[in-house]
């Protein structure tokens, strides 16, 4: 999975990754006296507490998006309604006009 | 009285009552807020997102199933979302934050925001394809099933996207030194 070349000791980049971020035991024998190992895992646990920061770090959701979002859902349903009602009289208008047009072209109702 | 849970205020709003539904967008405005935030970098731009995703929401309820977590399709909607707008930005324009270059390493030390900055920074450089598990996993705290299910990949897919995302971070941070 790893495409990173592999450390000068041989260990796996990619295996001291899972073991920093997803706690897979590693080979702590090796680990405690590798000094490529150590630096390696330094790094990483340098760069996973800053993920951790970045994780707790407040972010505060604007409030007006429930506004905005409520506001949007009630035009849409709002004119979903008006084409229902209106969509469905358009075509009956329509009708009638053409009906009561050829009605008059042909003189009744004189 | 005992607050209705998720799953009560879902079955309200899919028979039409629209105050649960701005319940439901109440009570997850900000986790919805917080993926898009990462995923794009720009809190005027995760706020559409997230607007666009609860609207989306409203609109798709009748499809949603009652044993999912409203999260997590919540997640769902807003990754997408957030997918076609960095589609469409990468299309458009460059990321603005690739002008900037990055802070000294001593500067960093001393200002400990410097440090959550540059590692944003390295984050929305990420391709989208890597960044949405990863910001699910390290900064959401989802399950890898959860996030399989949010991106419709199968398990092995998102750990090898997460993988490399990882790995990505590390060289950045790596290249900072």
């Amino acid at each position: 999975m790893s495409r990173v070349p592999p450390l000068p000791c041989g260990a796996d980049l990619g295996a001291l990754v899972a073991q920093v971020a997803d706690g897979v035991p590693g080979d702590l024998a090796h680990q405690a006296t590798c000094p490529h190992c150590q630096a390696a895992l330094a790094q990483l646990d340098e760069l996973w507490q800053l993920v951790d920061r970045l994780a707790r770090e407040r972010v505060e959701a604007p409030e007006r998006i429930d506004a905005v979002v409520m506001g949007r859902i009630r035009r849409a349903i709002f004119t979903g309604k008006a084409i229902e009602l209106f969509g469905g009289l358009l075509p009956r208008l329509g009708w009638a006009l053409l009906t009561y047009g050829g009605l008059a072209e042909r003189g009744v109702g004189r | 009285m005992v607050a209705p849970t998720d799953a009560d205020l879902v079955s309200r709003a899919q028979a039409g009552r629209l105050d649960a539904f701005e319940e439901l967008v109440r009570r997850h405005r900000l986790g919805t807020f917080r993926v898009a935030l990462r995923m794009l970098g720009d809190e005027s731009d995760a706020e559409d997102a997230t607007q666009d995703a609860f609207v989306q929401a409203w609109r798709n309820l009748g499809g949603f199933r009652a044993d999912a977590a409203f999260s997590t399709w919540m997640y769902r909607i807003v990754t997408n979302r957030c997918l076609n707008m960095l589609r469409s930005r990468r299309r458009t324009e460059p990321l603005p934050d690739d002008r900037e270059a990055p802070a000294s390493r001593p500067d960093r030390i001393a200002e400990g925001r410097w440090q959550l900055q540059d590692l944003t920074r390295a984050i929305v450089r990420l391709t989208p394809e890597q960044r949405a598990p990863l910001v699910l996993r390290e900064l959401q705290g989802c399950s890898y099933e959860e996030i399989a299910e949010t991106l419709d990949l199968s398990i092995s897919a998102v750990k090898s996207r997460l993988h490399r995302a990882r790995l990505e971070l590390l060289a950045a941070m790596r290249s900072w030194a």
